[in-house]
Parts: C-alpha cells; structure tokens; sequence
C-alpha cells in the first residue's frame, strides 16, 4: 500500500469477451444490415420501450 | 429465446471469473452487449460477484429518434469490501462520435422507412474520469471515441488506466493505438472488444517488451473470459516522479513519461 493515497498494488480486470449477437444489437455484422431482423428487433425495441433508460 | 441464450452468455462469463480465487475488482464487457432490459441483470451479476461492471448497451432510441450509444458503470455498495453487497448504484456515459458504420446504419433506415423524425445520432460531449479510489483513476470511452485525441488531451496526467469497450473490425488499428496511448498518455489501456472480431487487450507502459503486453485475445468469434493484473501503485510513482520513477534493480520499471508531462491529480 502506498501512503500517499492509500494506491493498491494492481487492479484487477475481468473481461468478459461475449459475442455479440444481432439479436439485440442493430449493427452487428457491420456494415450489411438484415432489414427483416431489423424490423424484428425494432418491433422488440417498441415493446421494451418503457424499460429504456 | 435469444434474449435468454444471451443472458446466458454474460452469466458463464462471470460464473469463470468469480471462480477464480482473485476475483476482478472490474469487470468488462464489449459495446452494444447488453439489452437495455438486462441492466437489472447486470445489477445482480455485479452485487454477486462484487465488482464494478463496465458494459456496453444496446443502442437507445429517444425522442425525436435520435440515438445514442452509451454504456453503464454498475457499482456494488461492498465494492472492495469482503462483505456481500446489496445494492448498486449506476452510472452511463455514452460515446461522442459516432463511426461511419452507424451514421450509415441510420441514413439506410431512413431511406427504408422514411420516418416522420429521421434517425440520426445522439452524442454524449461528456469525458468522464472515474474516481476509483485505492485503484487510481479510469478514463473511458467507447469504440471509436479511442481515436479523438482531445479526449486523450484532457486524460493526460489525470488517469492511471484507460478503458475502451468496443464493438470494432480493425482490430490492427486498435492494437497500435493502445500502445501509442500507453506512452503519450502514460496509462495502462484495456480494450474489450466484441468476441465476433475478437482481439482484446490489455496494455502497460513497462520499459520490458515482453512485459507489455499484458493481455491480448486474438482471434474471431470466440467467447472468452479472463482475470488480468494492471500496475497501480508502481504506476502512480513514475507519473508522480518522472524524473526518478521505481527501479528494478537499478532499471527503470516503466517507459520514460513523454515529454512535458506534468500529472494534475
């Protein structure tokens, strides 16, 4: 410990490398774009829209 | 059903990482990962496991169909402590400049459906430098705002680690630049990058080549999970004192700082 500020000695990251899927994400893969799944997943935004931040 | 296989995903990611016998003090997940409903998942995965979550969002859509990309920092309340948390508390940043992928992504929808409020993008002008007490201070961003050098004008000297999360195919590109921002930013940079084009780093200013390095996933369409160690304290007294930073037998543990700098913290 470092008394200056009280520092640890490492910070430790945890990385979670998901695949992200296009089931969810609109733009994945970039730049062709699915204009059924998108029509999907705009349908699915609607619904959710209430939970948006 | 693909709501569930993706919740899935993220659960088996920190179901490896809170196996470990040193857990993360922050976790990190790609942009556009997670679905604006799963934020209360999210919640639960950080209170369990007791670590920061830093996650990309889906995209949002506000009023006026303007959109923005962001991504959310869920603390724990125990966060560093032993006991179990019980409550989080959130905090969004969103990204400032859009990649031409999405500008296009937009104009396309436009054209396709010609809605009454066209999309267009929404950008966060915010830079944000989280305070993460014995763990020094974290600037962020989010895929393509790793390439607008102001935001790296205003880290200098104020930030030990730089996160990026990103959604990005030019995987090269990011590698380099993490490097380059290492040294003229003089920080450690984690990249988390989406497992479809793969290519995750983590990267340290250290004098030695091979210690560099200190995380690097290569590789497409390949879903991984992983427990890294940055440099704080020995960091923090080489940014403190560049004149004379730590020493390892007699040899400098980091790179030299790049020229004038002067560390505001």
């Amino acid at each position: 410990m470092n008394t200056y500020r009280g520092l640890e000695e490492y910070l430790r990251i945890g990385f979670v490398q998901s695949v992200v899927d296009c089931e969810y994400a609109w733009c994945k893969p970039r730049p062709t774009i699915n204009m059924k799944k998108w029509v999907k997943i705009k349908a699915w935004q609607d619904i959710k829209k209430d939970f948006a931040i | 059903m693909g709501e569930d296989k993706g919740l899935a995903r993220y659960k088996k990611g920190f179901c490896n990482l809170s196996g470990d016998r040193e857990k993360p003090h922050i976790v990190v997940l790609p942009e556009l990962t997670v679905s604006n409903c799963y934020i209360k998942h999210l919640k639960e995965l950080s209170k369990v496991i007791n670590s920061v979550v830093i996650a990309g969002l889906d995209f949002q859509v506000n009023a006026g169909n303007k959109v923005s990309n962001k991504a959310v920092v869920v603390i724990p309340n125990n966060w560093t402590n032993t006991q179990r948390s019980t409550r989080t508390s959130c905090i969004y940043f969103g990204k400032t400049h859009f990649s031409n992928e999405e500008l296009e992504l937009f104009k396309k929808l436009n054209t396709h459906y010609k809605p009454k409020d066209k999309y267009s993008h929404l950008p966060d002008h915010v830079n944000y430098i989280i305070d993460a007490g014995p763990f020094g201070n974290i600037g962020v961003a989010i895929c393509s705002d790793f390439f607008d050098i102001e935001r790296f004008v205003i880290y200098k000297g104020k930030i030990h680690h730089m996160i990026v999360i990103s959604n990005n195919m030019d995987t090269n590109s990011y590698y380099f630049l993490a490097e380059a921002i290492a040294r003229l930013v003089f920080c450690n940079v984690v990249i988390c990058n989406t497992g479809y084009y793969g290519d995750s780093i983590a990267f340290s200013p250290y004098r030695e080549p091979f210690k560099r390095i200190i995380y690097r996933h290569q590789g497409q369409q390949l879903f991984s999970s992983q427990v890294v160690s940055l440099p704080v304290v020995s960091l923090d007294e080489a940014q403190r004192n560049p004149t004379s930073p730590p020493s390892d037998n007699g040899k400098s543990i980091f790179k030299s700082a790049p020229p004038g700098y002067i560390r505001h913290i």
